[in-house]
């Protein structure tokens, strides 16, 4: 199989799925009772009005043309005016991308590498793990936000050595990275958790495979197994898990910034929901979604040309 | 083969009996939480009692209305758990013939399908449905609800494809088909009997996934509005008198944390009385 004939095989579902997505979000949009005619004039429209702003907004054609309009809208970067802040959508989602993007690729390389680390120390060493055993069990039964609010007390209040909130006022790098570390360990713990974990149970049920006896037998020290023979059997399975966290992310990345009070698209996301702003959450669903949805195909196509045998896996 | 599983696991017993007293106090926990949230008035707001201090009148102190701590906490805790455990009910609802289907059928394109499907719902992001629910409808129940039994069909869809798929190649599937069993007797009979034990111990670890889902949701105020206050809601409005009074908000964190513990020790529990061959 070809790498181009696999990624089409990966790609194309995810694709239509989004496709499928978009179809369903507009259909809800549009057959939700009331329209932008109707908000506007409230309860003062007589029907020539009304009719007449329909036609100028182009509310009266078919389904199938407005949502073929919308698509082409959303195409050429025109994602809808927002109700709530009374701006073009995409400037709202240019200006807040940055943090958010920041926030989440710092907590996915934390969590990556914090992960495969620590279920490395518990798979090495048996007995001396009590303690980080029970420090991730804690960490898988507390929900991100509470994860949050016991740094912010601990860190923030308790002993006052970083900000509880907010963006740095200063374009100075150092004072960014101090107000972002707080929501980065609150992303990315729980993460850590799930990956360790996960990283743990596969590299103990692969070090007791025969292949492992045999190689520490030709005489390669415990260090060269782990780093030649093992580590490459279990990447594909943890690259395919890593990219799952994707979605943990996502839904992370909305309580962390409600959290710390940052101006990150999840926060825009929860204003827009709380606000009934449709043109914005609807923007912002399908942003997350294509977001989501391609990072984890992306690691899965990865996980795949490492391991073929990924490709019939049913 | 039996042999070598019984050097290795003497008795099945201790882990069975674990699981018994497990199951045992999540409901009585269950009880008593529905016993204070349906079956006793709600704790009176008496505004001169704000922020008292555990005593023997309120064992965990009062909150900014006045109200008795611990019994907002034991009826918070039935929104949560009762919502956790209909999601992942629901789910399970859904996911079976869906599962059923998938394994049944020898279409390509179908198989192929049914994969991507479940494959792309597990990977999209419950907040995400959580929110658009709430935009479009209104944040409540429902959509917390539907987030949480979203999250969990491609789950136990999985799961039920995966075990039926071999159940419907296994031998006395084949057996029984030959000695006349029509299909909705091996559905009966030897499908479900045989998938249910090993989804219901999924179950257990998708409930304590999906009370820390409900609790996120609850505190973003996606879920009920304040009078059914979850455990999440307690957190979210407890986080603004934390200078008062922390005991709310420690307290509920206690309580949630510990249900998280006590399903995955259920889940964990279960696991252990399930045959090697499903487990």
């Amino acid at each position: 199989m070809t790498f181009f004939k696999l990624v089409l095989l990966r790609l194309l579902p995810t694709l239509l799925f989004l496709w499928f997505f978009s179809l369903l979000l507009f259909a809800l949009f549009v057959w939700l009772p009331g329209d932008v005619a109707e908000a506007t004039f409230g309860t003062q429209g007589d029907a020539q009005a009304l009719q007449r702003m329909r036609t100028a907004l182009a509310l009266d054609k078919t389904f199938v043309q407005r949502y073929l309009a919308w698509l082409a809208d959303l195409a050429k970067g025109d994602w809808g005016e927002s109700a709530l802040y009374g701006v073009p959508v995409r400037t709202l989602v240019v200006e807040r991308l940055p943090l958010s993007l920041t926030l989440s690729l710092a907590s996915y390389l934390l969590a990556t590498a914090g992960g495969i680390s620590v279920g490395i120390l518990l798979a090495a060493r048996r007995r001396t793990t009590v303690l980080l055993d029970l420090a991730l069990n804690i960490l898988l039964a507390l929900p991100s936000f509470l994860l949050g609010i016991v740094l912010i007390l601990l860190f923030a209040v308790r002993w006052p050595l970083l900000p509880s909130g907010g963006i740095a006022e200063q374009a100075a790098w150092s004072a960014q990275a101090r107000h972002i570390l707080l929501p980065v360990l609150a992303l990315a713990l729980p993460q850590v958790a799930i990956l360790a974990r996960f990283a743990h149970a596969s590299l103990t049920e692969t070090l007791s495979r025969p292949f492992v006896a045999t190689a520490r037998a030709k005489g390669i020290s415990p260090q060269g197994v782990l780093l030649r023979h093992v580590l490459p059997t279990i990447a594909a399975p943890l690259l395919a898990l890593s990219g799952l966290q994707a979605a943990f992310l996502v839904s992370g990345t909305v309580v962390v910034e409600h959290v710390f009070a940052l101006p990150g698209l999840g926060s825009l996301f929860l204003n827009a929901t709380h606000a009934r702003d449709l043109p914005l959450a609807l923007a912002l669903a399908l942003l997350f979604a294509t977001a989501t949805l391609l990072a984890t195909t992306f690691a899965e196509t990865l996980a795949t040309t490492i391991d073929a045998r990924r490709v019939d896996k049913n | 083969m039996p042999y070598t599983l019984a050097l290795h696991n003497a008795s099945p017993f201790p882990h069975r009996r674990r699981a018994r007293y497990t199951l045992g106090f999540v409901l009585f926990a269950l009880s008593v939480f529905f016993y204070c949230a349906v079956l006793t008035p709600p704790p009176a707001i008496v505004i001169d009692d704000r922020f008292l201090p555990p005593s023997l009148a309120h064992w965990l102190g009062t909150d900014h209305y006045g109200r008795d701590t611990l019994r907002m906490i034991l009826r918070g805790g039935w929104v949560s758990l009762a919502t956790a455990l209909a999601a992942v009910a629901l789910a399970l609802l859904c996911a079976l013939p869906l599962g059923f289907a998938s394994a049944r059928t020898n279409n390509s394109l179908l198989r192929t399908l049914s994969k991507n499907a479940s494959d792309l719902l597990f990977a999209f992001p419950a907040l995400l449905t959580a929110l658009l629910v709430a935009t479009l409808y209104r944040p409540g129940w429902l959509a917390v609800l539907c987030a949480i039994t979203l999250f969990n069909i491609p789950v136990f869809w999985k799961i039920t494809r995966a075990i039926a798929r071999s159940l419907y190649l296994s031998p006395f599937t084949t057996a029984a088909r030959a000695l006349g069993a029509s299909e909705g007797h091996i559905l009966l009979k030897h499908m479900l009997a045989n998938t249910l034990a090993p989804l219901l111990t999924h179950a257990a670890t998708q409930v304590s996934l999906a009370i820390l889902a409900e609790a996120s949701f609850a505190y973003l105020g996606l879920g009920s509005p304040p009078p059914h206050a979850s455990w999440g809601s307690i957190v979210r409005e407890a986080q603004n008198f934390l200078v008062f009074s922390a005991t709310p908000l420690i307290a509920t964190a206690c309580f949630m944390v510990a249900s998280v513990v006590v399903f995955s020790t259920l889940a964990k529990a279960y696991a252990r009385t399930l045959p090697s061959r499903l487990g």
